[in-house]
């Protein structure tokens, strides 16, 4: 019998079963951006960052990346941007379905044909529909991609959705049934211009498959800025946000797993 | 600390965004108000703005303006400001509606309760 024991020691992020952090999702270097409300250290009223976010109610100029990648969120006008709240432990952004986002330097995908996305959300109102995030901006371009919270807007009830843009930039969208709101919800993006046709968009609410579509989309993603909680110019957001994981690649069942854990615990959300 | 949102009709657009600049923190206020895409029931359209407005913001508002470090237009901000009509729903029995002749600012709701009350819906959205 041989025992073998790998001593090793490494700085990259950890899987490990507790502690684990979404770093771990950018260790192989995936562009993207992990934004975390949770830690008031990322936090910044202004968008140059120089005065931190230290109480409830204050506006968030600046949102620190913790990705390692660089993709910090701002909002160089003032009335444009969300308010840092917390209360019961939990910590989020909440944005006025009026004129609050954020938006981040361009993210280059353009080295893979996959994204994932992770979306800690309080769907607050459904009366009008609503930008989590999107690449790009309000005009329509190919290959840009969106998550909506609601997509479909209702009477007291909204649904969630996801979209992209394909080559001859047709809008492709899936949707969720409809929630009641308020509704808090851990959304998980998936788009695979590779995979079967039918499956290369699809959308879980909870950890619960509910939206798929298929799309002609091919090729790799482009470089664009993305825009959280409206669209550069339209359909802002009523809610708040707890958490935000966007990255270039595929994500496997377990880490999709362990991320939904990771971001329910900061939404309050029992999955 | 207060909120404010306001209705900026389309035609004010650049004297709004002089006010915002003159009252705001920044050289990037003057984006304050965007694109006009709300309307009222008549199809006249607005711009937006919601956020939470310091009492420096809400005095300077109503008093002589002054140049800020980065600079404005004064003469269209106090054009603007010339404009604005202030509302607080729990004080006056009549709805703010909004209005294409004023910059009509309501007081204290959420932004998107606020511009219920205003009257203003959402343009249809732009696909593409």
């Amino acid at each position: 019998m041989k025992f073998t024991a790998d001593l090793s020691f490494t700085s990259a992020p950890r899987r490990a079963r507790h502690g684990w952090s979404p770093q771990w999702l950018f260790r192989a270097d995936e562009a993207g951006a992990w934004f975390d409300p949770t830690d008031l250290t990322t936090l910044f009223q202004d968008a140059a960052g120089t005065t931190p976010v230290t109480a409830a109610g204050q506006p968030v100029g600046r949102m620190l990346d913790k990705s390692g990648r660089g993709n910090h969120a701002t909002q160089a006008t003032s009335a444009g941007r969300p308010t840092y709240q917390t209360s019961g432990g939990l910590h989020w952004l909440a944005f006025d379905g009026v004129d609050d986002f954020m938006v981040t330097p361009a993210i280059n995908f353009t080295a893979t044909n996959k994204l994932s996305a992770f979306a800690a959300v309080d769907m607050r109102s459904a009366s009008a529909l609503g930008t989590v995030l999107h690449s790009g901006g309000a005009a329509a371009g190919a290959k840009r991609f969106g998550l909506f919270a609601p997509r479909g807007a209702g009477a007291g009830t909204g649904t969630y959705g996801i979209r992209v843009f394909d080559a001859a930039v047709a809008v492709i969208d899936a949707s969720t049934s409809a929630f009641s709101v308020p509704d808090k919800a851990v959304l998980s993006g998936k788009w695979d211009n590779a995979a079967a046709a039918g499956l290369q968009i699809a959308l879980r609410r909870n950890a619960v498959d509910l939206a798929q579509a298929g799309s002609t989309m091919t090729g790799n993603f482009i470089s664009d800025p993305v825009y959280i909680g409206n669209r550069g110019t339209d359909l802002p957001f009523n809610g708040n946000i707890y958490g935000l994981i966007l990255r270039g690649a595929a994500t496997t069942n377990a880490d999709l797993a362990i991320a939904e854990r990771f971001l329910a615990k900061r939404t309050g959300v029992t999955l | 600390m207060t909120r404010l949102t306001i209705a900026c009709p389309a035609a004010y657009v650049g004297d709004a965004n002089q006010l915002a600049l003159a009252l705001g923190l920044g050289p990037d206020d003057d984006k304050t108000f965007g694109a006009a895409n709300w309307h009222d029931a008549a199809g006249n359209l607005y711009a937006v703005a919601s956020f939470v407005a310091s009492p420096e913001w809400v005095i300077g508002a109503t008093s002589p303006l002054a140049m800020p470090a980065w600079g404005a237009d004064l003469a269209a901000a106090g054009r603007a400001q010339a404009l604005i009509r202030m509302s607080m729903p729990d004080v006056n029995t009549s709805p703010p509606l909004a209005n294409p002749a004023c910059l009509t600012a309501v007081v204290e709701l959420p932004g998107g309760a606020a511009l219920t009350l205003m009257g203003l819906r959402q343009v249809a959205e732009r696909e593409l």
